[in-house]
């Protein structure tokens, strides 16, 4: 849920997405805090290494986060 | 004669680049506060202590990999133009982000300093950079700066030359990764050196192990052209292979990871939080213009005000020039009249001075609001807001959210919104964007629009007419998704912070843009009507408006002269309705309907040629000349429909 955080454990997809997503810092065991998601399969805002990334749905659903607290998320 | 220095500004992209390379060179590269804006390189040259020194922009990027053309040009001017210092400019407000590009710099063993942008703004978040220890970690020089105000540029370039001079030595770090990875880099790099010497006069050998060992694929490519090639591709192959192995995850990405490591470890070196960040009034304008409900009225209405203040304010100033150049232009007639013979005070008259007097009534008022606040739109970091909230709709038509930016540029002109496009990943949704932006009325189509359809028939009718451009465009834009193969790409980008826009940057801004505009539109314009007249009084006009009257009148319901400026909007739309007024006077002649018709045929058929040329060089001619058709053949299609439709609708 928005202002939860959690960790990064892996990313799927093709190569060049995850590299990509490397590349902008979404790295494995990074960090990440969720600011706010757009609702209908929107997209959604995540502070990660100090910076505001925004994430299309498609994008964000291929990203596995273990959340740091209590309950799950996408 | 000192010689000349070539110095590179490069760093992610809206960390300042373009308002330092102002600063530094005093020439208007269009500043603004959103990812991806500087597309081509620009170049400009200073002088400072004697030297000539040439300064080149270049694109703001996340990293020196291939995924856009971008960081391949970058890249490649870095290595091999090999420029005698690269400034890296860094957002002192995002260290760590900005850290692993430099680390990247510095792999590619260029000689950089680095210039700590921003750091009024990083203070403002309460963070503190130890300016000596950075440059004492990274073993490059230093240099804080407020780029808006221009505070520390004058250091900035003094560090340049004390670098360039010899005064201050480079002692630059070197990135070296865990065991794991840094055996095999080197392993790699002694088979490099060995086997391809020539590729190691351009790049470094480390670097280019390194990239293998990304498996990048640009620098591979590089390596088949070469006789040996093969064998150290198959074995960083192997290499890499074996990496992936031993973490799980793909070799880029361990790499990745262990380069923004370091980044993160330089970063927290040097930053002290100094106070915890308080919720400052961009934050809460952030939360509400990106609400998940409420992000969406504020867009409507920032756009809708937008386009309203231009409407009214235009209108205004519009009419109120019309009327004083229409007092004067009589007053120029009658004096000339005296003097020069009939034909000539003709051609003067109504082709040089009621093209400039068309193009001051007609185009300017529109024209320059449209600018004030596409410049405010810009600078406040608006524009990336409104593409996460328009990412979904975007994704309908194949794209996603970063291409509402150009969308929204298209309002004002075209060609850099066509251009604009290459914020795109891949060559298809490049495309793909284009073809829809070009369909966007710009400033010159809003003003044939609210020149006519809207001075004469009324706002609704404007409102009805950009209503039915966006659903064309969205209709389009869903079949050429369908139609063009590929996988679509998701968005990811960089939200950058909302700033206070500057005065002095919105008036550069306007200015450089309304400037242009006058020095190409004008004497195309003055051109077109000075032909116009010429055509009129040799009788020539009399073929021309024979041979299009089949299509004009009988298709479109258009008076038949009407085909004789829409071929000259080839040129420049707005001329289509400046020349309209020269042909057919008084406008209020016209049916409201072939108003409309008018306006939409301009509004659709085939882009500017200044927006065909930059399509030709984005895209090649194929797609220039597919865009060009196409869009020909919808507003003659379209132009038909809407008149037989509106005219039974009205008859009725």
């Amino acid at each position: 849920m928005e202002g939860e955080k959690g960790v990064i454990t892996n990313a799927f997809g093709g190569f060049g997405l995850v590299r990509r997503l490397a590349e902008m810092g979404l790295t494995p065991g990074v960090e990440i805090r969720l600011l706010r998601k757009c609702p209908f399969r929107g997209p959604l805002q995540i502070e990660v290494r100090g910076s505001v990334l925004a994430l299309g749905y498609g994008v964000a659903s291929k990203v596995f986060v273990k959340p740091l607290k209590a309950e799950p998320n996408g | 004669m000192a010689k000349q220095l070539r110095i590179a500004l490069a760093g992610n992209a809206n960390v300042g680049k373009s308002v330092i390379f102002n600063q530094l060179t005093g020439l208007n590269q269009i500043v603004g506060n959103w990812p991806g804006k500087t597309v081509e390189r620009a170049e400009g040259t200073l002088h400072f202590k004697g030297h000539t020194i040439r300064i080149i922009d270049l694109p703001g990027i996340y990293s020196l990999s291939t995924f856009s053309m971008e960081e391949i040009v970058s890249r490649d001017y870095i290595a091999v133009e090999k420029p005698d210092i690269i400034i890296n400019v860094v957002d002192a407000s995002t260290l760590e982000r900005n850290l692993y590009f430099t680390l990247q710099l510095l792999e590619l063993e260029a000689p950089i300093i680095i210039d700590l942008n921003q750091v009024d703004f990083a203070a403002k978040k309460g963070l503190r950079i130890d300016v000596e220890k950075l440059s004492k970690i990274l073993g490059v020089p230093v240099n804080p700066t407020v780029a808006i105000t221009g505070s520390g540029i004058n250091e900035l370039l003094s560090t340049v030359i004390a670098v360039i001079s010899g005064k201050r030595k480079l002692k630059p770090l070197k990135v070296k990764y865990g065991k794991e990875i840094e055996k095999r880099v080197q392993d790699i790099e002694k088979l490099v050196s060995a086997k391809l010497p020539q590729l190691c006069t351009v790049y470094p050998a480390r670097w280019i192990s390194i990239k293998l060992l990304e498996r990048d694929t640009d620098v591979s490519g590089k390596l088949k052209n070469y006789e040996s090639g093969k064998e150290v591709l198959d074995y960083a192959e192997k290499l890499a292979g074996e990496l992936e192995t031993i973490h799980g995850e793909s070799s880029p990405v361990i790499i990745a990871s262990e380069k923004y490591g370091f980044a993160t470890k330089i970063a927290k070196a040097v930053t002290t939080v100094e106070a915890p960040p308080k919720i400052s009034l961009e934050q809460k304008l952030d939360a509400l213009t990106t609400h998940k409900i409420l992000g969406y009225p504020i867009l409507a209405a920032v756009l809708a005000s937008m386009f309203a203040l231009i409407f009214v304010g235009g209108n205004l100033v519009s009419t109120g020039l019309d009327y004083i150049f229409g007092i004067f232009t009589t007053y120029i007639e009658s004096i000339l009249s005296s003097l020069l013979p009939e034909i000539a005070v003709s051609l003067i008259v109504k082709g040089i001075l009621s093209g400039i007097v068309a193009g001051i009534t007609i185009a300017l008022p529109y024209i320059v609001p449209f600018y004030i606040l596409l410049a405010l739109l810009e600078d406040s970091g608006y524009l990336p807001r409104a593409a996460f909230l328009m990412d979904n709709l975007m994704h309908k038509i194949g794209l996603h959210g970063k291409a509402f930016i150009p969308l929204i540029l298209g309002y004002g002109c075209s060609v850099p919104a066509c251009i604009g496009c290459r914020i795109m990943e891949t060559e298809r949704e490049r495309f793909l964007a284009a073809f829809v932006v070009v369909l966007i009325p710009c400033a010159a189509r809003t003003v044939v629009i609210l020149g006519l359809v809207g001075r004469f028939v009324g706002l609704q009718a404007v409102l009805a007419l950009y209503a039915f451009d966006l659903i064309l465009v969205f209709l389009l834009g869903r079949i050429a998704f369908k139609i063009l193969p590929g996988e679509p790409v998701g968005l990811i980008m960089e939200m950058p912070s909302y700033k206070k826009p500057s005065l002095r940057n919105i008036t550069l801004k306007t200015w450089s843009r309304t400037r242009d505009f006058v020095f190409i539109a004008f004497p195309i314009i003055i051109a077109g009507s000075i032909t116009i007249e010429a055509l009129s009084l040799s009788g020539l006009m009399n073929y021309v408006v024979e041979a299009a009257s089949p299509l004009m009148s009988g298709w479109l319901g258009l008076p038949p002269a009407a085909g004789i400026p829409l071929i000259f909007g080839i040129l420049r739309k707005e001329l289509t309705l400046i020349l309209l007024s020269e042909i057919i006077k008084p406008l209020r002649t016209l049916s409201d309907i072939q108003m409309i018709v008018f306006a939409l045929v301009t509004m659709i058929y085939v882009p500017c040629l200044a927006t065909i040329a930059a399509c030709l060089r984005e895209f090649g001619w194929k797609k220039a000349l597919a865009i060009t058709v196409v869009d020909i053949a919808l507003a003659l299609f379209l132009g038909g429909i809407v008149y037989r439709l509106l005219s039974l609708v009205t008859s009725t």
